[in-house]
């Protein structure tokens, strides 16, 4: 039975990379090469406090010293919960400023400001703010395209297929085993962990 | 009649001891690690430390209460430690921490559903202390 489960995670997993790989291949959703040994896919809620600590602790100290020197492949997925009112808008700002190639600086600054604009609602002042004034005119006109809208649904019924509950959640997959990390961890023990399972000669 | 239902609590008990190590020992320690990292209590060398005994000091005293050895002192640590998990994983659970319970292995969100089984399991517990010292004091 586990290990039908874990067919079926594996397959829907490889469905998801195959989806991001061709409908977004310059996307900074993922990072690191497909064919990694270790792949990490975060379930993360933009208004979600746990989601800002991964995030500012973990994930970007993750990118920079695994996914980016090509040790591990990185992919971000949305899974706005529905107790957070503007979660879902976050997440779709986040997903059209990827077309324009600034993922990486709306995502930072919707986790920086997260209480800000969790609170007031201005979700949409707070990217502006990391945008030039030529892409605060496209990302509105982006973010209301259906696609960007079903890319997030993509995302949450994957979740919900890997029987994600609550945010974040990290799935690390190795040798065809995927390893569920639920909630806040730190780097040094989360790097432990990915260093034994790329051994010695990463 | 005593007796059988103090047989009966140390060997749930004893099982159910066993099968958390077994959960635990078959996966990386690593992967506990992360688990207990989670609750965001401890530093990282108690972490590790933690992730590396536990599931040895539980299987430890599975085996030895189902074998029936050291009954009052047993029984005072199996409490002791139910307890314990039980106060970490309310206040976790208080606080609104969205993670693992990590009770048995990875993959089972810190829920309502599990407060209730660890506290049915300290229940058990407290029970089998307070069976086996009154079977002391009354022999």
């Amino acid at each position: 039975m586990k290990f039908v489960t874990s067919a079926l995670l594996l397959a829907a997993l490889a469905c998801a990379g195959a989806e991001s790989s061709s409908a977004q291949s310059a996307s900074a959703r993922a990072i690191g090469p497909v064919t990694a040994a270790v792949r990490i896919d975060v379930f993360s809620d933009y208004e979600c406090p746990a989601c800002k600590a991964l995030h500012e602790q973990t994930l970007k100290r993750v990118k920079e010293a695994y996914a980016a020197q090509g040790k591990l492949r990185l992919v971000h997925h949305d899974f706005p919960l529905p107790m957070h009112k503007h979660a879902r808008r976050a997440a779709a700002l986040a997903a059209a400023a990827d077309r324009l190639g600034r993922f990486d600086a709306v995502s930072d600054v919707l986790f920086r400001q997260q209480e800000t604009w969790s609170k007031s609602g201005g979700v949409d002042d707070v990217v502006d703010s990391v945008l030039t004034p030529e892409e605060r005119k496209k990302i509105d006109q982006i973010a209301a395209d259906p696609a960007i809208a079903a890319s997030i649904e993509r995302d949450i019924q994957l979740g919900q297929r890997m029987n994600v509950t609550s945010t974040p959640t990290m799935i690390v997959t190795h040798n065809g085993k995927p390893n569920p990390v639920v909630g806040v961890v730190s780097y040094a023990v989360l790097s432990k962990f990915l260093n034994s399972l790329l051994g010695p000669n990463q | 009649m005593n007796k059988h239902v103090t047989l009966l609590l140390r060997l749930a008990l004893g099982g159910v001891f066993i099968y958390a190590a077994y959960t635990k020992l078959r996966q990386s320690w690593l992967l506990f690690a992360l688990s207990i990292d989670s609750y965001q209590i401890l530093p990282e060398w108690a972490v590790y430390a933690l992730a590396r005994t536990l599931p040895l000091l539980e299987l430890a005293l599975g085996i030895l209460l189902m074998a029936g050895v050291w009954l009052r002192s047993l029984s005072i640590a199996a409490a002791a430690i139910l307890a314990l998990f039980f106060t970490v994983m309310v206040v976790s659970y208080v606080r609104g921490a969205g993670i693992d319970c990590g009770c048995f292995g990875v993959g089972e969100p810190l829920s309502a559903k599990t407060l209730v089984r660890d506290g049915v399991l300290l229940a058990g517990a407290l029970a089998l202390v307070v069976r086996t010292w009154s079977m002391v004091n009354s022999q």
